[in-house]
Parts: C-alpha cells; structure tokens; sequence
C-alpha cells in the first residue's frame, strides 16, 4: 500500500486520523504504533517480526550502553593520558574496562544491525559474484537462498543505528520509552521511503504528540495541500514519464545520441518528482498527526557544485553518511596521522585532499551500495567520490582562474554555468544510476556520442516512446509549475504564509485548482499502468 | 510568522463546507467531461471507457442480458446476432482485463438504469492475478469514477490532440475482427486432469458479492467459458465446474463442447487460440444466446417489439458488417492457402 494509493490516502491514512484524533493525548503513541505496525503488517505481512525484533534490539542495547557510558566518566580520554588525580580513588582498570565493554556492545549493535541489512538485502548479489567466480572456474554454482526483504529495511536499519551511535557517544541519553524507539524507526509515513530521522528530530514528539486535526486549521490545511501537492509532481509527471524512462532503458541497445540525453533527463525529471512528491505526502501526513519529519530536497537543481547537490538531495541520507562514516573516519587518529604525514611532505593542500579522500571513500562507496545490489549503484558512489575529490583538486586553479580573468565568480553568468555544469553531472550519474546494470551504463554513456540526431527532437520520435503529444505537454506543463515553485522556494517566498494571508475565496479557489489539476492532468486510471514507488525499491 | 489557532465552530463549519463545495465542483466537471465524451472525447478512449460509455447510452430498461468478462467475452458473445437469433436485447459489456471488482461495480451500476433478467460472466476474469491491496484500489477507483465520472473521462483532453486517435465500429458492446490464425498447438487442451487452479481470493469474494447482488435483484448469473486453447484446461474447469456447483450456479465450459457449438479452429480463431474472430464469436452467441434462453425462459423476444425498431435497424447494419467480416475471414485463409499451394509448388518444382 504505497502513499500514493487510494488505499492509503482515503482509506488508512483518514481512519488513522480518526482513531488518533479520539484517542487521549497520553495515549496517542500506544495508537501510533498500533497503526504503524499495521501499516507494516498490511506492505510486509509477518516480516513485521524484523521490525518489532530491530525495536526490541535497539530499544534494550540502547538502555545498556547509557548505562555502561554511566560508568565512564567523561574525562576518559584525559584520564587515560595523564592518570587520576591525587587522592582520587578512581580504579582506572575498572574504567578501562568499562570502556571496552561500552565499545564492544556499541559494535555488536551495529553489526548486528547492518549484517541483517546485508544479509536480507546483499545475499543474492554476493551469491552471484560468487557463482560467476565458480563458473570462470568450471565449479557448480551455489544456489542463493530466497529472503523476503522487509518494507523499509534499509531506512529503519539507518535509523536504528543512527540511535545506537547518538547513545554511544552520549549526545543523547538512552530513550526509557519504548513506542518512542518502537515510532523513530517505525512510523507509518516515513517507513517506504524515509526521511531518515534521527532520534533528536522525532522521538520527542512521538511520546506527546500534538495533532494537527482538529485543533489547528491553519497547520491541517497547510498538511493537506502539501500531500495534494506531492501527488501532482507524482502522479501529474512522474507517472507520465515512467513510460518513456522504461522504454528507453529497456531498449537501450536501439537507443544513441540525443535519446541518451532524453533518456537521462527524463529518468532524473522522473526521479526528483516521484521521491520529493512522496516526502511531501509523508511529510504532510505525518503533519497531520502532529509530527515534524525533517526536510529531505531543498531545491537540488540549483546547486553550483556536486557536493551542494548532496546537500540538497536526499538530505536525511547525506547528513546520515557525513554525521556516521565521514567525521568518524576524519577524527579518527589514522586520519590526523596521515594528514600530518601528507602536510609535512606535499603542503597542507595535499593533507586536506588525502583526508578527505580518506573519508569520503567508505561514505560514497557506501551510499552506491545502500541504493541497491549491483555494480551501477558502486560505480555511482565512486562517479560522485571522483567528482568531490576533482572539486578539491582544482581548488587553487578556479581560484586563480577567477582572479587572473576577473571574472565576478558571485555573477548571474557564473552561477548559471556552474549549474548547468552541476546538471550534466547529475543527468550522467542518473544514466547509471537507472541503467539495469553496469554494462547497460557504460554502452548507453558510449552511445550517447554517436549519431546525435538532434532532429529527432522534434521530427515526431518523441511521440514514439509510449506518450503522446498531450502528455508531453502535461509533463512540461507540470515541470514549468514545480520551476517556478522551487524558483520562488529558493528566493526564500513562503508559499504557505502567502497562500494564508489571501482572502478565504481567493485560498480556496487556489486549493481547488490544484486538486482540479491533479485529477485532470493525473496520468491514472485506464491505459495507464499504477508506477512502484522507486525509492521503496531501495 | 504567527501561528493563528483557528480552533472552534466557525473553522469546523469552513471545513464541511470546502467538502461540499468540493463535492459540488466535481460533479460539475464531472458533468462537463460527460457531455464531451458524447463528442470528440470519445476518440482515442481507452477500450474499457469506451464500452462503459455506449452501455450508459442505452435506453433506460431496455436491456434484459448482460455478458461481462474479460477480452475473452469480447470476442466471443454479439449482441445483434443473439437479437436476430432469439430476439434478446443484450449487450456486451466486456473488456480486455477487465477485474472482478470493476465488473462487480459495472454490474451494481447497470442495474439501476436496466433490469437485467439475466447476467452472463466468462470466467476467465476469475483468474486475472490481483492482491488484496489491489482489489481494494481497485474498487475505490472504481467507486469514484461511477460517483465522479471525471476521474474515468479525465483523460478526455488529450484525446483531440492526437490525429491517430480513431474508434471501431461497436455493435452493443461488440466489435467486429477478422483476423484469422488457427492455434499452431492445441498442447494439453482439455485433456482429463484431477488438479484445480488457485483463484485469487479477493476475485472469489467479488464473485460472492456479485451473487448476493444479483439475488438481492433477482437476475440469474450464469458462467460461461469461452473457447481458448490458450487460456482453459482442465484444471480450469474444474475449478469453475466447483466454484459453481457450491453456489448451485449453472456453468456452461464451451471448451467442452467445442464439436456442439462447431468451432473449426482453423476458421474461428483470431490469435492461434487465445481469441475468437467473427466466426468464431457467430457460434458461441447462437449457441450461448440458446442456452440461455434455456435457463431463463421469461427472456422477453423483442424482436416483434415496437420499442425496439432501433434495434432492428441496428441488426439490419450490425449483420451487413458481420457477413462481410466473415467473407473477409474465408478470403484471407483462401489466399494464405492459395500462397502456400503456390510456395508448394515451387519447392515441388525445384525438387524434379
């Protein structure tokens, strides 16, 4: 039951409401979870046990580790360095011990959390590399096990590890309550396709939510239209585009020059729709109950530079990977070694460079491989390591080059070249990112230089790829919309107060516009296939 | 920016009306989307909405049978020969992959414009693969769109733009196909079996409620399975001959009785056995119209009906473009057989 079926949005999610709306405000987190592990029960059936098994998991190791974290007194480290202090009774065997014991069960959390992930998730893929190393080798090939994957497995398995680390490093203190770990990883709208929450973003409000229904009109209709507003990029041009997204990548081998570059503009156009549509059905849902879920796209396609885009793209999952893997690995005395190592030899350029790509590697090599089993997943963790570290690497020269031409690099010319630059860069991680494997890929990327037939673009092909002429208009319609949004967004105009300080009729006219939009321009009903949801596929 | 609370009657009452203000605008976009559906709109619909919409054209109360299913019913009932043959005014409301729950929800909403004495449905819809979660979707879609007719028809505007957008000639719900390919195997056809096929469940709950729907308004319900060497077996058939036989259900398997009805599948097959073509369709409705006429004897004859000289006329046209399809079946398979004489021969030839 995606957020985007008449199932969940006039079915689920109003008797949610509902329930939760009459239930005591003390109360609500035991019905929360209630409707959360239904929501799970109805898109897993009894893979729920991997759900309510990671809650129990995360929910006792937690409580162990603040407790042993107790026992360590925070000036350990000084501690260590230099010895207790005259007179002190401090046992620094004990401490010691203490903080391995801390350590260990901080590890067992998180492997145990992330071997489930790659177990349930990684097995199929890892049998396969195996069998083709068998089959070079004239061996019998192994036979993968069939696992079911839970909805959500690789988001809530973030979230729960996320926890673990915060208690560890005592940023929080161990949550006592157990709905509240049992919605951080659990709640109904993020579980398909996050945000990644953290434990400091929602547990709070988990424990005594304050509805929106029935008490603030202004918050409920604002939660309202933003979900109408996410089904409009969904199903008004993401679903359009996924006729043409499918044929062409699944005939790629017929495909070259500009319908590469259709292929990949189309796919990315879809991409964005699709997943910031969804977090504006989750987001908005979970406004309705109460609940503020962290933003996930600011207005990505207007970054200047490809770490600005990870910044501003899937931004729960990139701040997850910087505050996880990249400041742990950059702290890390390996890291300050090799730093210094570098300075002293090659400048201090060079020690920033090899730092960072020292822990950018795990970061991106990881991120490739969260989205999925396959060698096109690596290779764009890599595509976009390469790009990050070039961006370091030409540092000092753009710099020069700008003051050499005195060129204004704060320019509207400047700033439009970096983003269309940044756009290329995109467009091309998408081509792999899309293609069913690496292969596919690289023989579309080769393709895109042959022949490039830029006539093609208006002599009618375009009508050839599953869509007519009309819904060509709908998605260029539709993208124009989300645009000039996003422009407006991006110049800092709250469209949500604007909208509430019109005039009552001239509100609603605007609500019944875009709900009359979306059920027009919609590509639903007959002659069109109902589209997955991509990222609950990750 | 201040957070105004606007808590209270006067919000509550704000909310109901949107509602109804809501409610009301869709039921005037509905109406305007219906009014062009009549014209323009009606170009380049999808099959389904096409059939949907020439069976809400029909005069109120004038219809007695009514034959749904999928693409198998399609093409295998006609309405305007089971008129010509034993005068029922029928139709046929059937469409490629069409589900249970938009049949059941085609049917509840038939039944308010026409009674219906008699409900044919061909099984094989019964085994179209729906999940729970869809059959849910499935019919709240369908649900909205009988309420709101913009949700079926808001496809509408982009029908115009389109030169190739076209409709075929539909007689009652029917349309004409000549096409002829004999099935290239006829495999394990029918062959005896002891084993049953698994039905979705969701589609044997939507059976159920169309039977309790039917009973409520007095219509029989009559299933039927279409000749298909590429859909039935046995394992078929004896799951519907059950599935009847538990409900006290009259089940009529064509694949049994393809000698009594007379199909000759080098001449009545559409696509080697997946469908029939006009000849094909000719034999199923005389044989299925007399059945029927069988079961339920109180099917009024319409044909010395006044009300019903439409109909006539209808017939009259409806049997000119059959004969003429059917002529078009027996010159394709002449000249198929004439080129492979033709390609005998030569190969005859360079062998002496």
């Amino acid at each position: 039951m995606g957020y985007n079926e008449l199932p969940f949005l006039f079915g689920f999610l109003p008797l949610a409401l509902l329930l939760f709306s009459i239930t005591p405000r003390a109360k609500r987190k035991y019905i929360l979870t209630f409707l959360s592990w239904t929501y799970f029960t109805i898109c897993s059936r009894y893979l729920l046990v991997w759900l309510i098994g990671t809650t129990l998991f995360i929910y006792i190791m937690g409580l162990w580790i603040g407790k042993v974290g107790d026992r360590i007194p925070e000036n350990y480290e000084v501690l260590m360095r230099k010895g207790p202090k005259e007179g002190s009774d401090v046992d620094l065997r004990a401490v010691k011990k203490e903080h391995i014991r801390h350590k260990t069960l901080m590890l067992v959390s998180v492997l145990t959390l992330f071997g489930v992930l790659l177990v349930l998730k990684y097995t199929g893929f890892f049998v396969d590399q195996l069998n083709g190393i068998l089959a070079s080798a004239g061996k019998v090939p192994v036979v993968a096990p069939k696992l079911l994957v839970p909805v959500g497995l690789s988001f809530y398995t973030l979230e729960a590890v996320g926890y673990i680390l915060e208690v560890y490093w005592k940023r929080i203190p161990a949550e006592h309550d157990f709905w509240a770990i049992a919605l951080l990883i659990g709640f109904f709208p993020q579980t398909m396709e996050g945000p990644i929450a953290r434990y400091g973003d929602t547990a709070k409000q988990f424990i005594a939510p304050e509805p929106a229904v029935p008490r603030n009109l202004q918050e409920m209709t604002s939660a309202a239209m933003r979900i109408v507003w996410g089904m409009f990029k969904k199903i008004v041009i993401a679903d359009r585009l996924n006729t043409v997204v499918a044929y062409l990548f699944d005939n790629y081998q017929d495909q070259n020059g500009v319908m590469i570059v259709v292929a990949a503009v189309s796919y990315t156009v879809q991409l964005y729709m699709e997943f910031s549509g969804m977090m504006d059905v989750v987001i908005g849902s979970a406004r309705l109950f109460g609940i503020r879920l962290p933003e996930n796209f600011r207005q990505p396609f207007f970054s200047q530079t490809a770490s600005e885009f990870w910044r501003r793209w899937h931004i729960t999952l990139g701040a997850w990977l910087k505050d996880y893997l990249f400041y742990p690995v950059a702290a890390s005395r390996f890291s300050k070694d090799l730093g210094k190592k570098v300075r002293k030899k090659h400048g201090r350029h060079a020690a920033k460079l090899a730092t960072s790509a020292l822990a950018l590697t795990p970061v991106w090599l990881f991120n490739g491989l969260w989205h999925g089993a396959g060698w096109h997943y690596i290779f764009y963790g890599i595509y976009y390591l390469a790009l990050l570290l070039l961006e370091q690497v030409i540092d000092p020269a753009r710099d020069a080059f700008y003051k050499k031409t005195g060129i204004n690099r704060k320019g509207k010319g400047a700033t439009l070249f970096r983003i269309l630059r940044t756009w290329l860069i995109i467009f091309t991680g998408e081509l792999f990112f899309r293609a069913d494997t690496m292969g596919a890929g690289l023989h579309m990327f080769g393709s895109m230089f042959k022949n490039s037939g830029i006539s093609r673009l208006f002599d009618g092909t375009l009508l050839h790829l599953g869509i007519e002429g009309a819904d060509w208009i709908a998605v260029i319609f539709g993208t124009v919309v989300v645009f000039i949004y996003d422009v407006l967004i991006e110049r800092g105009f709250s469209m949500k107060n604007w909208i509430w300080k019109q005039k009552l009729p001239v509100r609603w006219l605007l609500y019944y516009a875009l709900i009359v939009a979306v059920i027009m321009f919609g590509a639903y009903g007959t002659g069109y296939e109902p589209v997955d949801l991509i990222y609950a596929g990750f | 920016m201040k957070q105004t609370n606007h808590s209270g009657k006067g919000s509550r009452i704000r909310g109901v009306l949107f509602f109804l203000v809501l409610i009301l605008l869709f039921s005037l976009v509905s109406r305007f989307f219906i009014f062009l559906s009549s014209e323009e709109g009606r170009k380049g619909m999808h099959m389904r909405d096409y059939i949907y919409t020439a069976l809400g054209e029909e005069r109120k109360g004038s219809l007695d049978l009514l034959v749904t299913g999928n693409s198998e019913s399609a093409a295998s009932y006609s309405p305007l020969e089971a008129y010509t043959d034993q005068g029922i005014a029928s139709f046929n409301a059937s469409a490629y992959r069409l589900k249970m729950q938009e049949i059941y929800l085609m049917v509840e909403n038939t039944l308010k414009r026409q009674k219906i004495k008699v409900l044919v449905l061909e099984t094989l819809s019964l085994t179209e693969p729906v999940e729970e979660n869809e059959a849910l979707e499935a019919l709240m879609k369908g649900e909205a769109e009988w309420v709101f007719p913009v949700f079926r028809f808001h496809n509408i505007w982009t029908h115009g733009l389109d030169p190739l957008d076209w409709q075929p000639a539909m007689w009652k719900g029917y349309i004409i196909r000549t096409q002829v390919k004999r099935p290239k195997n006829m495999g394990l056809y029918m062959h005896p079996s002891d084993f049953f096929y698994d039905l979705p469940p969701a589609n044997i709950r939507m059976l159920d409620r169309l039977l309790r729907l039917c009973d409520s308004k007095g219509v029989q319900l009559i299933l039927y399975s279409a000749p298909s060497p590429q859909n039935y077996d046995m394992k078929k058939h004896n799951t519907f001959a059950k599935l009847a036989e538990e409900r006290g259900l009259t089940y009529l398997d064509l694949n049994l009785l393809t000698d009594q009805v007379g199909i000759d599948w080098k001449t009545d097959s559409l696509d080697a056995g997946d469908h029939l073509n006009i000849c094909g369709a000719r034999k199923v409705t005389a044989y299925l119209s007399e059945a029927v006429k069988e079961l339920e004897p109180d099917l009024p004859d319409r044909r010395e009906d006044p009300g019903y000289s439409d109909w006539e006329e209808a017939a009259a046209s409806y049997k000119k473009e059959a004969d003429a399809g059917a002529r078009k079946v027996m010159d394709r398979l002449a000249k198929r057989r004439a080129r492979w004489q033709k390609a005998a021969r030569k190969q005859a030839q360079g062998q002496g």
